[in-house]
């Protein structure tokens, strides 16, 4: 589906909106343009909205080069070698995570999201399933000091790595900022921008309100608290008790 | 013990209410540690997840599980809107209505099952071409949704041997002649969905035969009626219950027939069910606003003032075929002869619900655009000319309040220096600036509310009501009142709302709750704190008028040193608990609520006119509300309001295929909403002239929500002088309406 000459006008202009982690593919929707936004994730992954149907089971492609350090046994019951370097891991499989300083283990298909573990084994729910596709932004979680969606993340590909969510961030500066800005309504959005904030300090920490309002667009809040997220990350800049 | 006369604090006595306190539950909600309906997982529970029809109007002819049921870890397949083998095929009428459930041992798995389901369709001609008012009826889509005409008495009536409607055409024509400036324009804005981050649905389990419901609702205290018609019980056997809900916004009222969907499985299954949308039936499915068109005709005198309205409009309310509400039309304005009338269209979409202030901001967006181009015909400031309609209102005793709130606005927003008229401003490269208004006018009028308020022998306090807290702040507003009215520090309050068998509280819609819950407990406190000063009065032997509660304190008045703590005081209650229930009904003749706000919004944005994109610069809002209690939320209401103004003019849509009627951007990846660059500069504004307070407390959820939309559509028109006819004002849609200006 090719892109009128607006739409990718459109795309240019809409640009400087969106972090750099997003691409564009320009779609032409009936009586409007839209853009689809997908997030590039660290490691490389793109995954649909379909993700728990869009992904077997069975098949969990494990690149050589890739990042995907299994540190654990991986009890593959019809391991077999797609392509030379590659590896097919299938069935249900032990992996141990590090979540918040935590060893845990969990018991993963191939398909398991990462947020599918937090939720459903750890109980940790403060990560939210809104947009399986990620661009809501509301299970951001901290990987390695990096924002990522734990709804676009497998469980296999971060097995062994540092997992850190909003739940460990009881004692931060973020979240008291948020309370004290009101930066949250009903709250569903909140974990979400707590974590993406939390990871845009630590590489942005004397931010300008400029690059704040280009920088935490990767999450969505329905209720419309932004103007108070603003005023709570220009705060934690201003009082540098970001840390 | 005399009767409590209810009251308020005076201002300079009032330590909590008026003031800024951080909301109670900001920490849970920040750190996941806030249980939402999706949050809870019951051991041995069961998720289900259903398939959503993907066609907008078809029959379902028949449902091959065999595949589904093979997949392990599928438990149950459970038919919703699908024929049992045998059966007469099922109508569906909108994209994305749940055909079968089915319920496995993860999501994942649940997902599995239903991607393997094969379901026979027989395909049905579908319409949505909502806007389209030809070929709707060309179609036989549509349905009368009301209308009328009101003409100046000095006018007179029809004679015995006139034809009232023949008649009626010809004053009306008369009056557009006698008119020095006319007219004529088409505005439109289209459905948008309620798009709840945390979608519709509910976790439980039976208990017996009793159905325990975590539910995501606005309606705690109801939403069990709905579940016992359905699963053929008594409400009291039912239980709901909802610490925590992630957006409402007027859809979330009723169990749905996913949750009684999910009862039955449960029932069947013997396990705890979750059930909730996914993202894409959350859009399809979970709710959304009638969308509105309309041909507008008005004729106003030399000073701008509007003599005469003419308009048309039509829409869609899915497929029951309704559009907004003809009775506001046009908004807030009511010149002194009008005639409206409206053209409901039947499409197959799912059946609009309550969407927060129900039918204004869509009448807001499509007529006071035409009162905007009026000033631009006349070349003429905007602001003058809403001012000087402010003599034709439909409530006439509010148009010092409105020209006040206006002032007020255009102060704000620096109108006089930044005003140009339509399309005569200055060019940066491709960029233009403009300004525009809207107003808005909301009730508000508080609910039905009781209140248990316990206070015990050792000094705590705790309150239950079945209310719920929908991200306004209700529960930190129980609390502040508490612990204002008992003189307590607020964290010595336990609030207790989100579960049925708590006193009943009506549900959160129309701006009702705080008005409610304001209500019921203050009223709880009074009672319970009169009683307290009976018994402090007779230990120290002063009447009980003189006793105040502050500080942690009872005190005699004016005598510091005769005083008692609020824990020995709490000691002379005796064994049992001092228990109060107040009872609040809507309606009641009442010094602490009232109803009736106005309100103005005004926006500045820069269009690129080689992109089409638009950008919020600022955006202020003016606001009454009667006693403001928590400065602090009602702040965030506005900007929150603001902000879903600015989404509704500029990003979001339903877009349905043309030719399929499918719902196709039903993610959020295409159904476009702003994100925290989007909104520009927001500046809130209380307006509390000087006898506002003695108002009382007025709701606030939804008068914000109404008039961004007319005020951005119209800061376009005077940024680019074209009309840009219907929102969202997308890149595309602000192009095509300069190209066809250009010709
Ligand atoms: S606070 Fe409700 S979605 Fe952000």
């Amino acid at each position: 589906m090719g892109a009128s000459q607006s739409d990718a006008r459109d795309v240019a202009t809409c640009l400087n909106l969106i972090p750099d982690s997003y691409t564009f593919i320009p779609v032409d929707l009936g009586n409007c343009c839209a853009h689809l936004f997908h997030r590039l994730e660290p490691d490389g992954f793109i995954m649909s909205q379909q993700s728990s149907q869009g992904v077997s089971r069975r098949g969990f492609l494990k690149g050589s080069g890739a990042a995907v350090a299994v540190s654990t046994v991986v009890s593959s019951t019809e391991a077999e070698a797609a392509a030379p370097g590659l590896q097919v891991v299938s069935g249900e499989t032990s992996i141990t995570l590090k979540v918040n300083g935590k060893s845990m283990t969990a018991k993963v298909e191939p398909r398991t999201t990462l947020l599918d573990v937090l939720r459903y084994q750890f109980d940790l729910t403060g990560a939210k399933p809104v947009s399986l596709g990620g661009s809501s932004g509301a299970s951001t979680v901290l990987i390695g000091g990096k924002a990522v969606m734990a709804s676009t993340t497998l469980a296999l590909a971060v097995a062994g790595k540092e997992v850190t969510t909003c739940e460990s961030l009881g004692g931060d500066a973020v979240p008291a900022a948020f309370v004290e800005h009101d930066a949250q309504q009903c709250g569903f959005c909140t974990p979400g921008f707590v974590v993406a904030v939390r990871a845009f300090l630590n590489k942005y920490p004397n931010a300008t309100e400029e690059q704040i309002r280009a920088g935490l667009n990767g999450n969505i809040c329905r209720c419309g608290t932004y103007a108070n997220i603003l005023q709570a990350v220009v705060s934690l800049v201003k009082g540098n008790s970001n840390g | 013990m005399a009767e409590v006369t209810y009251n308020w604090p005076e201002n300079h006595k009032a330590r909590l209410i008026g003031k800024r306190v951080s909301r109670l539950d900001g920490m849970e909600k920040s750190t996941g540690a806030a249980k939402y309906t999706y949050d809870i997982n019951l051991p041995k529970q069961l998720v289900v997840r259903a398939l959503g029809c993907p066609h907008a109007h078809c029959r379902v002819i028949s449902v091959d599980a065999s595949a589904t049921e093979k997949v392990p870890g599928v438990v149950l397949v459970h038919l919703i809107k699908a024929p049992k083998p045998g059966d007469e095929p099922v109508e569906i009428r909108a994209d994305g209505t749940l055909l079968v459930a089915v319920a496995a041992e993860t999501e994942a798995i649940a997902a599995e099952g239903v991607s393997k389901l094969k379901v026979k369709y027989e395909l049905l001609e579908s319409f949505v071409a909502d806007h389209d008012l030809q070929a709707a009826e060309a179609k036989k889509r549509t349905k009368k949704a009301g209308g009328g005409i009101e003409l100046d008495e000095a006018i007179g009536e029809p004679g015995d041997d006139d034809d009232e409607e023949e008649w009626e055409e010809q004053k009306v024509q008369q009056l557009f002649a006698q008119s020095k400036y006319v007219v004529e324009g088409n505005y439109g804005i289209d459905t948008i969905t309620h798009c709840c981050l945390e979608p519709h649905g509910s976790t439980l389990h039976w208990d017996g035969d009793r159905l325990k419901v975590n539910h995501s609702t606005q309606n705690v205290s109801r939403t069990d009626d709905g579940y016992a018609d359905a699963l053929k019980i008594s409400a009291d056997e039912v239980d709901v219950h909802c610490e925590y809900i992630g957006g409402g916004f007027g859809s979330k009222f009723k169990p749905d027939y996913w949750g009684i969907a999910a009862a039955e499985i449960a029932k069947q299954t013997g396990r705890p069910i979750k059930f909730l949308l996914t993202r894409d039936q959350e859009l399809k499915i979970g709710g959304n606003r009638p969308s509105g068109f309309i041909d507008v005709k008005l004729g106003a005198d030399e000073n701008g003032v509007v003599q005469v309205w003419d308009s048309h409009h039509w829409g869609t309310s899915g497929f029951n075929g309704s559009t907004v509400s003809v009775g506001n039309f046009p908004y807030v304005f009511r010149p002194k002869n009008w005639r409206r009338r409206a053209t409901g269209i039947i499409t197959d979409n799912e059946p609009s619900v309550a969407w927060r202030a129900p039918n204004h901001p869509q009448a807001c967006a499509i007529t006071q655009t035409a009162y905007d181009d009026l000033a631009a015909k006349m070349q003429a400031d905007s602001l003058d000319i809403f001012l000087r309609n402010l003599e034709n209102i439909d409530s006439p005793e509010k148009s010092l309040v409105y020209a006040e709130q206006l002032r007020i606005g255009a102060d704000l927003i620096d109108w006089r220096k930044h005003w140009h008229l339509h399309g005569k401003g200055k060019r940066r490269g491709s960029v233009v600036e403009g300004l525009g208004i809207g107003i808005h006018k909301w009730g508000g009028t508080a609910n039905s509310s009781n209140c248990l308020l316990k206070i015990h022998p050792d000094g705590g306090v705790e309150s239950y009501c079945g209310t719920q807290d929908l991200g306004t702040g209700t529960r930190t507003i129980c609390a502040m009142v508490l612990a204002e009215t008992l003189g307590l520090p607020i964290e010595a309050v336990k609030v207790n709302i989100g579960s049925s068998t708590y006193p009943f509280s009506g549900a959160s819609g129309g701006s009702t709750t705080v008005g409610a819950v304001s209500e019921s407990h203050r009223r709880a406190a009074q009672e319970v704190l009169a009683q307290l000063f009976d018994l402090v009065a007779k230990r120290l032997e002063v009447p009980a008028e003189k006793l105040e509660a502050s500080n942690g304190n009872i005190s005699v008045v004016g005598y510091s040193d005769k005083s008692m703590s609020w824990k020995q005081a709490c000691s002379l209650i005796g064994i049992q608990p001092l228990e109060v229930t107040s009872i609040y009904k809507r309606g009641d003749d009442s010094p602490l609520s009232s109803s009736n706000v106005a309100g103005c919004q005004m926006a500045r944005v820069a269009v690129d006119t080689d992109t089409g994109v638009v950008k919020i610069i600022k955006m202020v809002a003016v606001q009454d509300m009667g006693l403001v209690m928590n400065r602090k939320t009602a702040e965030s209401q506005i900007y929150g309001a603001l902000i879903m103004s600015i989404a509704a003019a500029l990003f979001e849509q339903r877009i349905n295929d043309p030719k399929t009627g499918a719902f196709i951007n039903s993610e959020l990846d295409s159904y476009r909403l702003p994100r925290l660059g989007d909104t520009g500069e927001l500046v809130v504004h209380f307006h509390e002239p000087e006898n506002e307070r003695a108002r009382g407390v007025i709701g606030l959820g939804e008068p914000p929500a109404i008039s961004g939309g007319a005020a951005i559509a119209n800061a376009v028109c005077n940024a680019t002088g074209v009309r840009v006819p219907t929102l969202p004002l997308t890149p595309k849609r602000v192009l095509d309406a300069l190209r066809t200006a250009k010709g």
